[in-house]
């Protein structure tokens, strides 16, 4: 009598099948339960680099946008004028730049 | 009661001194192979011995130097996979290069008589620079024009728009200056902080008067507990300037925000 046979097995694996898929869920890691706990979760390197980017990349900001401004007046001898302008272009790119990578990513939408 | 101490000269240690004077063409191009160029090669030469034997007889229960291959090799899957995603690791051989060759650079600098290349900023904008056009000709290439999506930020009013357009494409070319000054400056200023104070010692033990001499312990301590810093900062610089490369390379794979 095969089939009934084939029948307790298949019940049989079913159990077992569903036992292991439930154990393998267990031992799984819990997800996330929101973003802040990923950031936090993340390793200090992250954060250090984080810190060092904004950091260096407001200072270069400024110090480009300087460098743009004074370089332009030099060539086109319009001292003050460019340079003012470019610097205060570059700060505003510091800033923005800093608010941009320090914001929490999120608001529903895809990074 | 000024006494003349022997002359330390903080800089000295970043001088390139040619080992095999090459001169091309007619007016003379320097392609010397220099003290750089050779420290340079130590390196090159070192991962690649590193690497291969870690991959030569990878056994099961892996001995120390297999063990150190593939700790490095996990330490920067890792950083690429969490900063570009799966689709980062097609550029995992750039990061795992540029990471150890700034480390073992970094590294390598703390040994006396060693040259830290590390602290000349050719060097480090090279690599940015190298960094920089990938992100340009990868983007271009995966997202044609799409790729300029990067500038343009999400809900964004559109009176405001062309001046956050402005800066976000001044700020993208800002990006491989700040990303080759921050290791360069680090490891330039880390190296003159450790010579002056070891100069400090020097100058106070060729005092005559042996309570001068005494002082000496102090910045000698100091420069113990610099050295600690600068292992730290050795290491830091070589990760997070990979672990940009990362993020910026993600930029280039997914430019929408």
């Amino acid at each position: 009598m095969p089939m009934p046979d084939d029948d307790d097995d298949d019940e049989a694996l079913k159990a077992r099948r569903d036992r292991l898929a439930a154990q393998l869920k267990a031992r799984q890691p819990k997800p996330r339960p929101d973003d802040a706990a990923d950031a936090s979760g993340k390793s200090a390197g992250a954060a250090w680099s984080m810190g060092a980017k904004a950091g260096t990349e407001f200072v270069g900001s400024v110090v480009v946008g300087g460098a743009i401004g004074y370089g332009l007046d030099y060539v086109l001898h319009t001292r003050p004028a460019f340079t003012i302008v470019f610097f205060l272009f570059g700060v505003a790119a510091g800033v923005w730049g800093v608010i941009r990578a320090t914001s929490p990513k999120g608001g529903g939408t895809a990074p | 009661m000024a006494e003349p101490g022997p002359a330390i000269n903080p800089i000295e240690q970043f001088d390139l001194t040619p080992i095999v004077p090459i001169k091309i063409g007619f007016h003379p191009y320097d392609f010397s192979i220099t003290n750089s160029t050779l420290f340079m090669a130590v390196i090159a030469a070192l991962t690649l011995w590193l690497m291969s034997m870690t991959a030569r007889g990878s056994v099961g229960v892996p001995g120390r130097l297999q063990s150190l291959g593939e700790m490095a090799y996990e330490f920067v899957e890792g950083m690429v996979r969490s900063a570009a995603g799966d689709s980062g690791m097609r550029f995992f051989p750039l990061v795992f290069t540029i990471f150890m060759f700034i480390v073992l650079a970094n590294l390598i600098g703390f040994f006396p008589y060693s040259f830290t290349v590390t602290s000349h900023v050719i060097i480090t904008a090279a690599m940015a620079l190298i960094v920089f056009f990938t992100v340009i000709v990868v983007g271009l290439k995966e997202h044609g024009l799409h790729f300029f999506k990067l500038f343009v930020p999400d809900g964004v009013p559109i009176y405001i728009l062309p001046l956050v357009v402005a800066i976000e494409v001044f700020s993208f070319f800002v990006r491989p200056v700040s990303h080759s000054v921050r290791l360069f400056a680090n490891m330039l200023a880390g190296h003159i902080t450790l010579n002056v104070f070891g100069g400090f010692c020097v100058m106070l033990l060729a005092a005559t008067a042996t309570t001068t001499k005494l002082i000496a312990v102090l910045p000698f301590l100091m420069t113990i507990g610099l050295d600690a810093l600068e292992l730290l900062v050795a290491f830091l610089q070589a990760y997070v300037f990979a672990m940009l490369t990362c993020m910026y390379l993600n930029d280039a794979l997914h430019p929408g925000h």
